[in-house]
């Protein structure tokens, strides 16, 4: 269990929609190991989503803990988060979420920077040009292509050298051939940079290149995955 | 085609909108009940300064009138009676002057008739009471208490009667028995005696005589040209002493009007702004909803009219709300938050702000007019949203090609973006920020030269001007040295008391010469005379001390004063040891290059037999001086006349004797009146406290001479004093006029707390975007403070250059008190500190509230409530 990187205990997130309450996670239990790549799939309001912000400190859980690299989140206060985020975790969504006002070098670097440290000029390039982004450096958002987009958010995920990737639909506003560009990128550049990635998709063919395939339905992890690398996979459903 | 009725289904859309949206027509309802709301408080709280100010006005000048004409002649009394802009005209009349009673030896009190009109209706609204009634027959007066108490005569009542001397218009001093038919108080000359006209018209005055007659006009109207002022005066064809004065408030009318009209474009344009700034941000986050309305099949016109609909309910409401709230801090907050404040509540008159329907009407109409400008634009924004755009626009990911990467500072970078990113809504924050703070800065500024302080204004700025009163007694016999040197010392010696400065005093004459004296006299008489001067030039020239006239003497500390009073440079060594002089213009026909080099020779008035034989030499004297002045200044000679160059002349009216006399008024050093005159005294000495106003020293310095001997000879005008009568007259003028100057920069920083507030919710994805990749709520609050800093120094920066300006420009347009230009320190520094604070503490504030809204991800794609 000492690489086990993320684990999470009867987690739980109901939210008040009008007069009823969706139970967006219903108690999930879950760990991925370090350097692992998990697929999360299920249906659209599965709670997939959920889970992923509730690993990466963005959103609160209702009740239930969540252990990254060792540390609880539900102790830490919203500075700490923040810092835990910008340190441990980088993320990519499905819309990007890019600043629109900074160019591909400053999106990219914008964690970095945050956190008061001196960037890696080398090691960015490096990510750059492993995503084939050197010639858009100093390209604004808005003049990129979706998957171009995508990208730079994956070289901003992997910039602050995090040990944990969280991907929540990275080709879900991507065409085939571009998704699977990503994803491809994605893989390399975790295996590259030893970094754990947990994916969420709704795509059978995008989640089969995971190492781990976890289902979930109605805010409980259903199936477990099944290990695809030879590597160990920490499941602890039902556990 | 058949006309498809949609206005219902609009109708309904547009109310659905305002209810669904409740967040954003809250800050826009906000908007529009805070433009209503300020314009409906500038016009009452406006309409209500003032009246306080033209009462103060009233006050001042004791009537209302517009203009006073000096000496009326008969002609010109029909001009005017037939000539239709004069609304109203009262006739004064100096009938006398009272000089002893039982009580007082020393009185200066004017005796005035007032016809009818003037009495009655022009200075009627100065008058606080009035008891009894005007005098009809010729032993009848009308007096203050103020009046009967500085002659003497305190405790008297309406039936008493008492005995005084007044000389007439012929110069005879005549005792009499009068009675008091009435008294009154309020403003206005409080120390006359009003007389009856019968007494008028035995008294040897007539109104057609500068030294009498004083005609009042109204001309019933705010405005009056320079131009029209100037054809009236033009038109009343008036004789060489005549003049006709309009009043501070007539005079600059169209200034006053001009600047008025300025201040109320001002807090429109700063209401437009609001509402622009508002509607824009609206519309600019609601792009999509406007684009499906058209992918749905609505036209251009019809996304128009739902958000005219839209405005037409915010703004119904809004204004409403509006003129509620302005009534309720117009009628009830601010007359309550002033009277709390009043510390002059004894003395300060009540507050009374109407409700005028025109007002009324007005804010509806403005703030209808601003709400549909205002909201002009974004609706055109609005119905040019193509669908297609609509559907694939994502919220800030618009902005298109490259920009070079940062140097420096990540936050501040980020934060000089955001001012950057859309320049115009940047300066429309801060240029709507700077028009509330010049406004404030105007408007305080022109508040702060109104100020009872800045108008109690006299000649060196001196606590108090002491007189010696007796001196200007006839019978020199009675006379009395009370300035004396030792009474002197004791007012020096008094704690608070800085400065004394004695103002020496004696009778001279000054011989006939055809070079400086022949000039000055045929002027004199041009000007004040009534007889021609050739018919006294012979007996001036034979017996100059019929013709005396006065020296003064001042010290060396006061020479600066009387310089700046001149206006050319004099040299200092040549008049302290006595070259030179300075005289006293009186209002004469003389520019200094007449005078400047000429020579005076002065006599001593004691020296009547001996002045008279100089008088005979004068002639030949002045003929032989004439050539060698350098050799001559100042010098005393055998005949005991002194020759001065003359270095100047000053129309400070501070440097004249008791009396004036018709040869110049010859002003000179302390040492030298006393060398020349041998033991001068001092009729006047002026007070300075260490403190400006400082009660104890005042009521110290007053004790003094009351218990001094020949206390009844002495007279006093103290600035503390006038300070208290202006106050009284202003009544909470100053403290109204700082709440509109108040309500005018709340406007500003209300714009500027809506636009930001409305900007942050606008940004309140991006923001969480940052926060999800680790942005701290210091880092957030840092840079949004950044974004702060950088408002309010570019919103200072625009008040302290074009607001300066302005506010000079208005100033000195509305300046009529002629008050020096000054920014008040404490207010302006005051509402800096503040505009930072808010520039700072707002941003902070709603960044606070916008994390308070959900989770980082629930307020990046804003979703469900949370449990």
């Amino acid at each position: 269990m000492n690489d086990e990187i993320v684990r999470t205990e009867k987690l739980k997130k109901y939210y008040r929609l009008g007069e009823n309450t969706v139970k967006a996670l219903d108690g999930v239990d879950f760990s991925v190991k370090e350097r692992e790549f998990v697929s999360i799939i299920g249906r659209s309001g599965s709670g997939k989503s959920t889970l992923l912000h509730m690993i990466g400190g963005l959103d609160v859980p209702t009740s239930g803990e969540v252990y990254v690299g060792g540390k609880r989140l539900s102790g830490m206060k919203r500075d700490q988060l923040a810092v835990f985020r910008r340190r441990k975790v980088g993320f990519i969504f499905q819309s990007y979420n890019l600043v629109p006002d900074l160019n591909v070098y400053e999106n990219v670097v914008l964690p970095v920077e945050l956190d008061g440290k001196r960037v890696d000029r080398r090691f960015v390039s490096e990510i750059l040009e492993l995503l084939r982004l050197e010639e858009k450096r100093e390209a604004l958002p808005g003049t990129l292509s979706g998957g171009q987009q995508q990208r730079v958010a994956i070289a901003r995920a992997v910039a602050s050298k995090p040990s944990l990737i969280l991907a929540d639909e990275p080709t879900g506003n991507l065409d085939t051939a571009s998704g699977h560009d990503v994803m491809g990128l994605l893989k390399v550049a975790a295996k590259q940079f030893q970094q754990t990635v947990i994916l969420i998709t709704h795509d059978n063919d995008i989640a089969q290149m995971a190492d781990r395939i976890v289902h979930i339905e109605d805010g409980r992890i259903v199936e477990s995955g099944v290990e695809r690398s030879g590597k160990a996979g920490g499941f602890y459903a039902g556990k | 085609m058949l006309a498809n009725n949609n206005r219902k289904v609009i109708d309904r859309m547009a109310k659905s909108a305002v209810k669904n949206q409740k967040g954003k027509n809250l800050i826009l309802f906000f908007s529009v009940v805070l433009s209503a709301f300020m314009l409906f408080s500038i016009f009452t709280v406006g309409i209500t300064y003032f009246k306080m100010n033209r009462l103060q006005n009233i006050r001042l000048n004791g009537g209302v009138y517009d203009a006073v004409m000096y000496g009326i002649t008969e002609e010109q009394l029909e001009k005017c009676e037939a000539d239709p802009d004069i609304d109203r005209a009262g006739i004064i009349a100096m009938s006398g002057y009272i000089e002893l009673t039982e009580g007082d030896d020393t009185v200066d009190a004017s005796c005035i008739w007032a016809d009818p009109v003037s009495w009655d209706e022009i200075m009627a609204p100065a008058r606080d009471w009035v008891k009894g009634e005007y005098p009809q027959s010729e032993n009848e007066v009308m007096v203050t208490e103020e009046g009967l108490e500085k002659a003497g005569l305190k405790g008297l009542t309406v039936g008493d009667s008492f005995s005084a001397g007044y000389r007439d218009g012929e110069g005879r001093l005549i005792q009499k028995e009068f009675t008091i038919s009435g008294m009154w108080d309020g403003y206005g000359t409080k120390s006359a005696f009003y007389v009856s006209e019968e007494f008028y018209r035995q008294s040897g005055y007539d109104i057609s005589e500068v030294r009498c007659g004083r005609y009042q006009m109204d001309f019933g109207k705010w405005i009056m040209t320079e131009k029209e002022q100037e054809a009236f005066i033009e038109s009343m064809d008036l004789g060489k002493q005549q003049a006709i004065y309009f009043t501070g408030d007539m005079g600059y009318s169209l200034p006053i009007f001009l600047g008025l009209c300025g201040l109320i474009c001002v807090t429109c344009l700063c209401a437009c702004l609001v509402i622009y700034n508002i509607l824009y941000l609206s519309v600019a986050g609601n792009v999509r909803y406007y684009g499906l309305l058209q992918t749905v099949g609505m036209t251009g016109r019809q996304v128009r009219r739902l958000i005219g609909r839209q405005m037409l309910f915010l703004g119904g409401a809004g204004i409403l709300t509006g003129i509620l709230a302005g009534c309720g801090v117009s009628f009830f907050l601010f007359p309550s938050v002033i009277r709390f404040l009043g510390i002059r509540s004894g003395t300060a008159g009540e507050i009374r702000i109407t409700l005028n329907p025109f007002v009324l009407l007005l804010t509806v109409l403005l703030a209808a007019m601003t709400i549909w400008i205002g909201s002009r634009k974004p609706a055109k924004m609005a119905s040019s949203v193509s669908p297609v755009e609509a559907a694939g626009y994502q919220p800030g990911c618009g902005k298109k090609g490259t920009r070079r990467t940062h140097r420096g500072k990540l936050l501040t970078g980020m934060a000089l973006d955001q001012i950057r990113k859309d320049k115009r809504k940047s300066a429309v924050i801060m240029v709507s920020l700077a028009a509330g703070m010049s406004v404030f800065l105007c408007l305080s500024t022109l508040i702060e030269s109104q100020g009872a302080r800045t108008i109690v204004m006299n000649h060196m700025d001196s606590d108090m001007t002491i007189r010696n009163d007796t001196l200007k007694k006839e019978d020199p016999e009675e006379w009395e040295d009370l300035l004396t040197d030792d009474f002197l010392e004791q007012l020096r010696a008094i704690e608070g008391v800085e400065k004394v400065y004695p103002l020496l005093y004696g009778q001279i004459t000054v011989p006939w010469e055809p070079e400086f004296a022949d000039r000055w006299m045929q002027e004199f008489y041009a000007k004040w005379m009534y007889t021609p001067y050739e018919d006294d030039v012979e007996e001036y020239k034979e017996h100059p001390e019929n013709f005396a006239s006065v020296m003064i003497g001042i010290t060396e500390a006061e020479l600066p004063y009387l310089q700046e009073t001149m206006g050319i440079e004099i040299d200092r060594e040549d008049f302290l040891s006595g070259k030179t002089c300075v005289l006293y213009r009186n209002d004469l026909e003389l520019e200094q290059s007449d005078v400047v080099g000429k020579e005076i020779t002065c006599g001593r008035y004691e020296d009547a037999s001996g002045t008279e034989a100089a008088g005979a030499d004068t002639e030949a004297a002045g003929a032989g001086t004439g050539g060698e002045a350098e050799g001559t200044d100042g010098a005393g000679r055998e005949d005991g006349l002194r020759t001065f160059r003359i270095a100047g002349m000053t129309d400070e009216g501070y440097y004249t004797g008791p009396v004036l006399g018709c040869p110049p008024t010859v002003i000179v050093s302390d040492t030298v009146i006393k060398e020349f005159l041998g033991n001068p005294c001092v009729w006047k000495a002026q007070v300075m406290y260490e403190e400006e106003y400082d009660e104890t020293t005042e009521n110290a310095v007053k004790e003094l001479i009351g218990n001094s001997e020949g206390a009844q000879g002495f007279s006093w005008e103290s600035k503390l004093e006038s300070m208290q009568e202006v106050e009284r007259a202003q009544g909470n003028m100053k403290e109204v006029g700082m709440g509109i100057a108040l309500i005018l920069a709340l406007i500003g920083i209300l714009n500027y707390v809506n636009t930001v507030t409305g900007n942050i919710q606008s940004r309140q994805r991006e923001l969480a975007v940052l926060e999800s990749v680790g942005m701290t709520d210091r880092q957030r609050n840092r840079l949004l403070v950044t974004e702060g800093l950088f408002f309010a120094a570019g919103s200072l920066l625009i008040t302290a250059t074009a607001g300066l300006g302005v506010t000079y420009v208005i100033f000195q347009s509305m300046n009529y008190m002629q008050a020096p230009f000054a920014v008040p320190i404490v207010p302006v520094a005051g509402m800096s500190l503040f505009i930072l604070a808010v520039c700072i503490g707002i941003p902070v504030i709603a960044g606070a509230r916008m994390i308070r809204k959900g989770s980082v991800m629930e307020r990046v794609r804003g979703s469900l409530s949370q449990l």
